[in-house]
């Protein structure tokens, strides 16, 4: 059943407002706080259920096979894939969400909201266009903006109780010296340490059409602001329910909260000319696997007929992308580095 | 951005010229040092002229000096100038000097080499070119003299080598007055590390402009949870290297040199022979 929040003022769609707790309507103005968006809108659901009963089994399976929806504002039909849990109505804009693939199991635990709101979010592209030595001084007015699309990204957030049991050879170096001979002596140790750590919510980007690195590197969200899940937030951006393979998923964090362990284990090991580890043994006990949406906005951009996407972490404002190079910029850089280091290459030699 | 980036470049390419020039005649092109004035302008311009040919055509700086030092020690005083004017420095050159000192009445015809080996002349031809100098040293000609020493110096270094004088791994057109760096080497290599680091620097630049750093693990540590449940270090053994100092040895002294490894310099080597007049 696809699902939309209807003004209490005017009838028209509501829209989640970026930074806030609320909903409000982009035609009246209408504010109403997303817990009291929620009961209401369920209440009126509850009585117009049993009518749309055998409507609603026939689009169920409309969209385990075909992905069509009607929109609940214009009637049109709307396609979907089968990942997409909140879209809007291509005819009439509306924010449409998806609520077969928002519930039961697929219901999140958790959601950070949007922090940052499309025109803060262009803002900060355009802020990014003019970043870096070697971008092209262009760039920032001759690019296109193709699309801004804020969506709710699927992640699956672990808790580990980890082991490290390590053992390592090290040693320490020390010199001294008697008439012409220098003595070198190297302290050979045999270094054991097992620690043990707690790690909460390691996120995982469930979304096989999200390039894990990038996602990784959006990272940290800030738990701080994180909250239950309520569908209202996401009206008004795209979101996808998560179909990445769930044991390639596990098997992921666990290889990176496994490098978190031994990496704090070694920073036990001070004082060291040389570490080398012999052998490591990392014990994962699982406690919690919570689904959540996180929050990012993904910007297309076209720059001399070549497609560009920038992502920004909706919520921290981290981002991540690929600049275009300006070869000539780079050339004059090295030239310019060269003749520097030269001359001091040659001072060096002249007043040494 | 384009017409800036012209301007820029104009801009660096003229503190580099500056720069080579800087250095490029950070070394005398001067062959005849007259610190006695014995010479005439018109002399020391002509046996300027004469050392700088024969320099290029048997690949060594072939000095003229003059003095009016106090030297007890003919061959080390000649030694000494050449290592104070830097002549004979470097990548086995090698010098040919006459030094005449009017102070203490005696002249000197040494050769300087940086490996102490391989020289032009030998012992022998040092003591002929003396003798055939003395005549003119005593009657007070000492243009003529010093044009007998470069036609020795001449003669006895094509018996020694003939046409087949090595080919020495410098450029000796600078010390003989053409204005090219006599270090052109080092020149080219300064260059070609600065244009190397550039690059490494760069493509660093380049590769890093993109690349945020991923989260570390202490953004996911729950608080207060890490525990070291044990933690120990065993001593087991010591190794010990024992390595020979090697001190410098002094600089070359007549006929031999040496070098010492602890400071990473080199010292030369001559040979000469002095006479008095």
């Amino acid at each position: 059943m696809v699902k939309n929040y209807k003004c209490p003022g005017c009838g028209a769609s509501m829209v989640f407002e970026e930074g806030t707790d609320s909903m409000q309507c982009p035609y009246c103005g209408t504010q109403v706080s997303v817990e009291e968006m929620n009961r209401e809108t369920e209440q009126s659901e509850e009585k117009q259920k049993d009518e749309e009963k055998g409507e609603q089994e026939e689009e169920q399976m409309n969209t385990e096979h075909l992905h069509a929806f009607h929109c609940p504002n214009c009637g049109a039909e709307m396609m979907t894939d089968e990942n997409t849990a909140a879209t809007f109505c291509s005819f009439c804009g509306s924010p449409t969400l998806i609520e077969e693939r928002l519930s039961g199991g697929m219901k999140p635990k958790y959601l950070i909201p949007f922090q940052i709101d499309k025109n803060k979010a262009k803002e900060m592209f355009r802020a990014w266009t003019k970043k870096g030595i070697f971008t092209p001084r262009g760039f920032s007015s001759e690019h296109a903006l193709d699309k801004v699309t804020g969506m709710y990204v699927p992640y699956w957030l672990y808790d580990y109780d980890v082991n490290v049991d390590l053992d390592a050879a090290a040693t320490r170096v020390h010199s001294t010296r008697r008439g012409d001979t220098q003595y070198t002596y190297t302290d050979h140790y045999k270094v054991h340490r097992n620690l043990s750590a707690a790690y909460e919510k390691v996120p995982e980007d469930a979304s096989v059409n999200m390039p894990d690195d990038i996602m990784e590197r959006l990272e940290p969200y800030h738990y701080d602001q994180i909250k239950e899940f309520e569908m209202p937030y996401l009206t008004g951006f795209l979101a996808e329910k998560y179909n990445d393979d769930k044991e390639k998923m596990r098997s992921r964090a666990e290889e990176r909260i496994r490098g978190f362990a031994v990496k704090e284990a070694m920073n036990t090991i001070q004082g060291y000319a040389t570490v080398n580890v012999v052998h490591q043994d990392v014990q994962f006990h699982q406690k919690n696997q919570n689904y959540a949406m996180l929050p990012v906005w993904i910007m297309n951009y076209k720059y001399r007929n070549k497609q560009y996407m920038l992502m920004i972490n909706g919520q921290t404002g981290k981002m991540i992308g690929k600049l275009p190079l300006d070869y000539k910029r780079v050339g004059i850089g090295y030239v310019l580095l060269t003749a520097i280091l030269f001359i001091l290459f040659n001072l060096l030699s002249f007043f040494g | 951005m384009v017409r800036f980036g012209k301007k820029l470049l104009i801009l660096v390419l003229g503190i580099w010229i500056l720069s080579i020039g800087i250095c490029g005649s950070a070394k005398t092109d001067q062959n005849v040092f007259d610190g006695a004035e014995i010479l005439t302008d018109e002399e020391i311009t002509q046996l300027e002229k004469e050392c700088d040919t024969l320099s290029q055509k048997i690949q060594a700086d072939v000095l003229i000096a003059t003095s009016m030092e106090n030297a007890s020690e003919p061959k080390k005083e000649a030694k000494e100038f050449i290592l104070d004017n830097e002549r004979g420095y470097g990548d086995g050159k090698e010098s040919i000097l006459f030094l005449i000192n009017m102070k203490e009445r005696v002249f000197t015809v040494y050769e300087y080499n940086v490996e102490a080996s391989g020289y032009l002349l030998t012992d022998d031809e040092i003591d002929k070119i003396i003798a055939s100098v003395k005549t003119d040293m005593s009657a007070g000609d000492y243009l003529e003299a010093c044009e007998t020493y470069l036609d020795k110096v001449d003669y006895y270094s094509q018996i020694t080598y003939g046409e087949n004088r090595p080919e020495q791994d410098y450029d000796y057109s600078a010390n003989s007055g053409t204005n090219e760096s006599a270090d052109g080497d080092t020149v080219g290599g300064r260059l070609l590390t600065a244009m190397v680091v550039s690059a490494v620097v760069i493509v660093i630049m380049v590769v890093k402009r993109n690349k945020d750093a991923k989260p570390e693990g202490a953004a996911y540590l729950k608080k207060g949870s890490q525990k070291i449940n044990s933690r120990e270090d065993f001593f087991t053994h010591t190794t010990v290297v024992k390595r020979r100092i090697e001190t410098n040895s002094s600089r070359g002294g007549s006929g031999g040199g040496s070098s010492g490894s602890s400071s990473g310099g080199t010292s030369g080597g001559g040979h000469g022979g002095s006479s008095s007049f």
